[in-house]
């Protein structure tokens, strides 16, 4: 195999390798998150949790994968990355990682985003709760 | 099999073993935190599995991208070294992720104020 060829299916095959990832970490939080949407009281943000968490997880570990450039400093033409078979598998490997490091950031991000929703939903239900006593 | 092979692979073990460990650690702790702070099903379950995900995450993250030298004539403590510079990142990350995790449960113990079962 030449190296532009190994260059063309790593590349490729990382992609889905992030994929893979990401969709892994979708599917360990999934019925979890799935369980907190259904106990919120809003309408909305059930449906709205449920739809947009596989997105919020799988384009940030898409996009790890896409912040890493095989044309920099070290090596500033096409010619000169392709010559480099060590600097290919360097590459690869720093995508993958770039996905898991933007994949702890995602669901640093959605831990946040759920926290703010449970304390919204106990303050209204707090809120419920002096305002039944009050008219008791 | 190449002594960068062998390295990498040795250095991919001890970041997940270290991160489950790290996870092993405080689970029992954060598993208490999180049964007076969260109410909703399925909440904290939700927090645990993100916690060993960024601990797994963070600490795989940069022992895939590992860069290790090797060549004729090295000697056995330069592949040691390589391997603990390597460990170094991964320990740093380990700790960010950690780090990360306590702003998590920081925001969510001001947020839900867990009630106080004295």
């Amino acid at each position: 195999m030449t190296n532009e060829q190994y260059l063309i299916v790593s590349y490729f095959c990382v992609a889905g390798i992030s994929l893979v990832i990401g969709f892994g970490a979708f599917l360990w939080l999934r019925k979890s998150l799935r369980e907190v949407a259904v106990a919120m009281p809003w309408k909305g943000i059930q449906e709205t949790l449920v739809r947009l968490f596989p997105l919020g997880i799988l384009f940030p570990a898409l996009l790890g994968f896409l912040t890493v450039n095989y044309i920099g400093c070290e090596k500033d033409t096409y010619d000169k990355v392709v010559a480099d078979r060590a600097y290919l598998q360097h590459k690869s490997a720093e995508q993958i990682s770039a996905s898991m490091t933007h994949l702890v950031w995602a669901v640093f991000a959605w831990g946040i985003f759920i926290a703010i929703l449970l304390a919204l939903k106990q303050r209204k239900e707090r809120r419920a709760e002096t305002t039944s006593r009050d008219s008791g | 099999m190449q002594a960068q092979d062998f390295q990498h692979l040795v250095v991919l073990f001890l970041a997940a073993a270290l991160a489950i460990s790290a996870y092993m650690i405080g689970q029992r702790a954060l598993n208490e935190l999180l049964s007076r702070m969260v109410k909703v099903p399925g909440g904290i379950e939700f927090y645990r599995r993100t916690f060993l995900l960024m601990l797994l995450f963070g600490a795989l993250g940069p022992s895939v991208a590992a860069d290790f030298k090797s060549g004729a004539g090295m000697h056995f403590m330069e592949y040691v070294w390589g391997t603990a510079s390597a460990l170094e990142n991964t320990l740093g990350y380990i700790f960010l992720g950690i780090s990360l995790y306590l702003v998590l449960i920081t925001i969510l113990v001001a947020t839900l104020k867990p009630q106080n079962d004295k």
